[in-house]
């Protein structure tokens, strides 16, 4: 393969996670840096919504109680039963994926505003467990001095390596046969089922496989905080992640993961608004979002391409096609 | 044993009746023609057939073995194809994407082997792109193998639709009007490429409005109207058929 | 369990359960116009709330004053939201996805703007009717009580009377059936799906007006309310207004019920699960609506 088809294959993803590799070495001061980590540990999440709605066009407002099924089963093996971070950081996703695959039954049957609402339900549900159950979880005190994997700098390669390698997962899939299966889905159900792909089955695989990537950031999330508390995981991160993922052109990896970057960063890049800071990052991402189908990476990527000779088509009538 | 063998298939949707107690069969290297004037029941006939609706009553089988209430993907697996009469492609992709669609059934690979592209997904990779090909080639669409679909004229956004079919490797394809819309060289086209699926040993069930290429390309033509079927046999003695020829110019001496 | 226990569960369910109704039947009104569900339905409830606190509460305007001036506001600001955000969006053609997530969006956009503007802290204000309770048997029964269900009566038998009788009323159902022959007749669609959106701001904004007695004010109130919200209008059948008021009812009744006679801090749990149970079997609702799928 030539060199630039090569380049073009793994697309911009790889590029991108190469420069936050740099960033340690470039004296980003430790609260900035904090902000990036969060960013990329909200990355798998929006992978997560990548592969669920970019691919599957199911859209679910859900993924925050999927993030605190991972991140409390990780706490609760530590704390609770005094276990090897290691292990959390195994059984975290098992649980947030089997969640996930409850959640996926009564979903797939779903559409649109019923979809969304029965997502939006669950996470709920599991929010006020972890509420309720103060024993188990700490409810409304929290679940405090959670230990670390790895801390400070290990950490954030450690997650750079995992979103790394998700970002490649993500890749493969939505090149394979199964992603296609899954885009079929997305767009035109029917003709999928007719064409063999086996519509419930599928569906149920998008929400395992997005469910595992939840927790698994979930995971992250403990260990960067040392603490969780039912607060963080509520329909306003849910509703984030989504905005996260459709400015970052839904189904796009590399998308998605600039666009985690940057609304996670851009409250603090407003912090010299002072009060009306919140505000104004919502009023953007209004904006960014009404605007959407002119900003986005896909345009970029066409106006980069103009610049190259355009294709010989293959006939005068595909001339008046293709502008 | 007929191929497909459909027996007093009657569908309803609350009062509405779509079929009525409709007896069809395919034999296995033919190409029955499904006729009838519009709303007369044809293209429900093909949804229950591929199990997107389930029959109110009656059945139908396909090899001898009962297939109603089967899922569309179950029947797609047992070997039967269709195409739509509403396009319904994947426009956002390639044609060359959309084809491969239709050889999903085939694959082997499972997640492990995408996640880790083993040797397994490699082969299979390699196997359908072959296939792909050649299925294009057939068709005559290796040329705009890589065009996203949306590009596509609408003439050969239907011609990609029967390469989707096709590489499913059916042994019955049902297409729902598949020349609809196509100008006269691409109709022509589309007769050849017919006739070739059925030498292929390729049954198929061609619901169509275009008179000659049913003429041409049936063994047999079943007509339906309101929901029943009201003739059958080869097109000369149906176009002599009193019965369809009121369906299509109603009473009021015309002939056909 | 005796009557008045009864009577008592029911006026508490229902004076919840109708301003739950108010905001079901907002969505209902937007996804028949639209076919867009509203996400924000529970926020804009919310702001209507803070709204009329600031007007009524705060600079002491006469109580019909402020109520009118609230939903008016509102309404004018639904009006504005339409022309000047979501339907260019509609015609614009942009994924019905990006849409819905627009709506979601707007939720972020109005808590942070209620956070600026009133601050974080609980804020309540009540009805000019007073926060003493009546004594009726042994029912009690709160001022705002009834105050909040003859509202809602008279503003549904209101809205009965609009939709079928005024020449208004018949466009917007007209658009709601068949956007496309409307228009062809003259309609000028982008004004009536704006109207669509005032009616149902203005229908929130009653809503947040009735609920301050009942449940302070605070920021995040718009979350809370929204999916019991979300609950009446999937379990009465969204785009019925019949259904919206039943499926608010419901809902309504039922938080009393599970919080008095199981476990309290469950009630929501169990309410979630009843809608859940709902969308595995009947999604369409209790007064169905159509969903169906041409193939």
């Amino acid at each position: 393969m030539s060199k630039l088809a090569y380049l073009k294959r793994i697309g911009l993803a790889p590029g991108i996670l190469l420069v936050l590799a740099l960033v340690p070495f470039t004296g980003l001061p430790a609260y900035q840096f904090y902000v990036l980590e969060r960013g990329l540990q909200n990355v798998l999440v929006v992978l997560s919504l990548v592969i669920l709605l970019g691919y599957t066009g199911q859209l679910s407002l859900g993924q925050a109680g999927l993030v605190a099924v991972g991140a409390y089963t990780y706490g609760i093996v530590c704390v609770n039963y005094g276990l090897s971070p290691w292990l959390g950081l195994l059984l975290a996703p098992l649980a947030s994926g089997l969640v996930g695959l409850l959640l996926g039954f009564p979903s797939f049957k779903l559409k649109g505003p019923f979809l969304v609402v029965n997502t939006l339900a669950f996470s709920e549900i599991v929010r006020i467990l972890i509420l309720n159950n103060e024993r188990v979880t700490g409810g409304p005190f929290g679940l405090n001095r959670i230990p670390t994997i790895v801390s400070g700098r290990p950490l954030y390669y450690f997650m750079l390596v995992v979103v790394f390698l998700a970002a490649v997962a993500t890749l493969r899939l939505s090149r394979s046969h199964i992603g296609l299966a899954l885009k079929a889905i997305r767009e035109d159900e029917v003709a999928a089922e007719a064409m063999g792909v086996h519509v419930r089955n599928y569906k149920l695989l998008a929400f395992v496989i997005s469910s595992v990537l939840a927790g698994v950031s979930g995971v992250f999330f403990a260990n960067m905080a040392g603490y969780l508390n039912p607060d963080s995981f509520t329909v306003n991160e849910s509703s984030t992640y989504l905005l996260m993922v459709v400015l970052g052109g839904m189904d796009s990896v590399a998308g998605g993961i600039l666009s985690s970057l940057a609304v996670t960063s851009l409250p603090e890049a407003l912090r010299f608004m002072a009060r009306s800071r919140m505000l104004v990052y919502s009023l953007i991402l209004l904006l960014v979002l009404r605007y959407t189908n002119v900003l986005n990476l896909a345009n970029l990527k066409r106006i980069m391409r103009r610049r190259r000779p355009a294709p010989h088509a293959a006939t005068a009538e595909q001339d008046e096609v293709n502008p | 044993m007929s191929l497909l063998a459909i027996t007093q298939l009657t569908k309803r949707f609350g009062g509405i009746v779509a079929v009525s107690q409709v007896d069809l069969n395919v034999e296995s290297g033919e190409i029955c023609g499904l006729i009838g004037p519009n709303g007369s029941g044809k293209t429900t006939l093909v949804n229950v057939v591929t199990g997107i609706y389930k029959p109110t009553a009656g059945g139908v089988t396909f090899e001898g073995r009962p297939i109603h209430g089967r899922t569309p993907h179950e029947i797609c697996v047992l070997g039967i194809g269709r195409t739509f009469q509403n396009i319904r492609l994947l426009l956002s992709l390639s044609v060359f994407d959309n084809v491969r669609l239709g050889g999903h059934i085939h694959t082997r690979s499972r997640l492990w082997d995408v996640l880790f592209q083993s040797g397994r997904f490699r082969r299979d990779e390699k196997e359908v792109a072959d296939r792909i090909n050649e299925v294009l080639d057939f068709t005559g669409l290796r040329p705009y193998r890589d065009e996203l679909t949306r590009n596509l004229p609408y003439g050969r956004r239907k011609v990609v639709e029967i390469a989707r079919a096709l590489m499913a490797q059916p042994k019955l394809l049902l297409l729902d009007e598949p020349a609809a819309g196509l100008n006269s060289s691409e109709k022509g086209n589309l007769m050849t490429l017919l006739s070739r699926v059925r030498d292929r040993g390729i049954s198929i069930l061609l619901i169509e409005h275009e008179m000659a290429m049913v003429e041409a390309l049936s063994n047999r033509v079943f007509v339906l109207n309101y929901g029943k079927k009201i003739s059958q046999g080869s097109f000369a003695e149906i176009q002599r058929d009193a019965a369809v020829v009121e369906a299509y110019l109603g009473t009021g001496g015309a002939h056909a | 369990m005796g009557f008045e226990a009864i009577l008592q569960i029911l006026i508490q369910g229902l004076n919840m359960g109708l301003i739950y109704a108010l905001a079901a039947l907002g969505i209902s009104l937007i996804w028949n116009a639209t076919g867009l569900f509203n996400f924000a339905q529970g926020d804009l409830l919310t702001v209507g709330g803070y709204v009329m606190l600031s007007t009524f509460a705060h600079w002491a305007l006469p109580y019909p004053f402020a109520f009118l001036f609230t939903v008016a506001g509102m309404g004018l600001a639904g009006y504005l939201l339409s022309q000047g955000y979501f339907y260019p969006m509609f015609s614009q053609g942009l994924h019905p996805d990006v849409i819905v997530i627009g709506t979601i969006a707007l939720t972020v956009l109005v808590q942070n703007g209620i956070l600026l503007l009133w601050g974080p802290h609980a804020q309540r204000f009540t009805t000019p009717l007073g926060d003493s309770p009546v004594h009726v048997g042994h029912v009690i029964v709160m001022p705002y009580y009834l105050w909040n269900i003859a509202v809602v009566v008279v503003l549904v038998a209101l809205l009965q009377v609009f939709f079928k009788k005024s020449i208004l009323g018949i466009a917007m159902r007209a658009v709601a059936q068949r956007p496309v022959t409307a228009s062809l007749m003259g309609v000028r669609t982008d004004r009536l799906v704006a109207l669509t959106f005032l009616l149902a701001t203005g229908l929130a904004a009653v809503g947040g007006i009735l609920i301050a007695p009942v449940i302070p004010l605070v920021p995040e109130m718009g979350g809370l309310v929204a999916l019991k919200a979300f609950a009446a209008v999937l379990i009465g059948g969204l785009g019925s207004s019949a259904g919206a008021l039943v499926g608010g009812a419901i809902v309504g009744v039922a938080e009393v019920v599970f919080a008095t006679l199981v476990v309290s801090t469950y009630k929501d749990v169990f309410i979630f699960a009843i809608l859940i149970a709902f969308l595995l079997v009947r999604p369409r609702g209790i007064f169905s609506a159509e969903i169906s799928e041409k193939v």
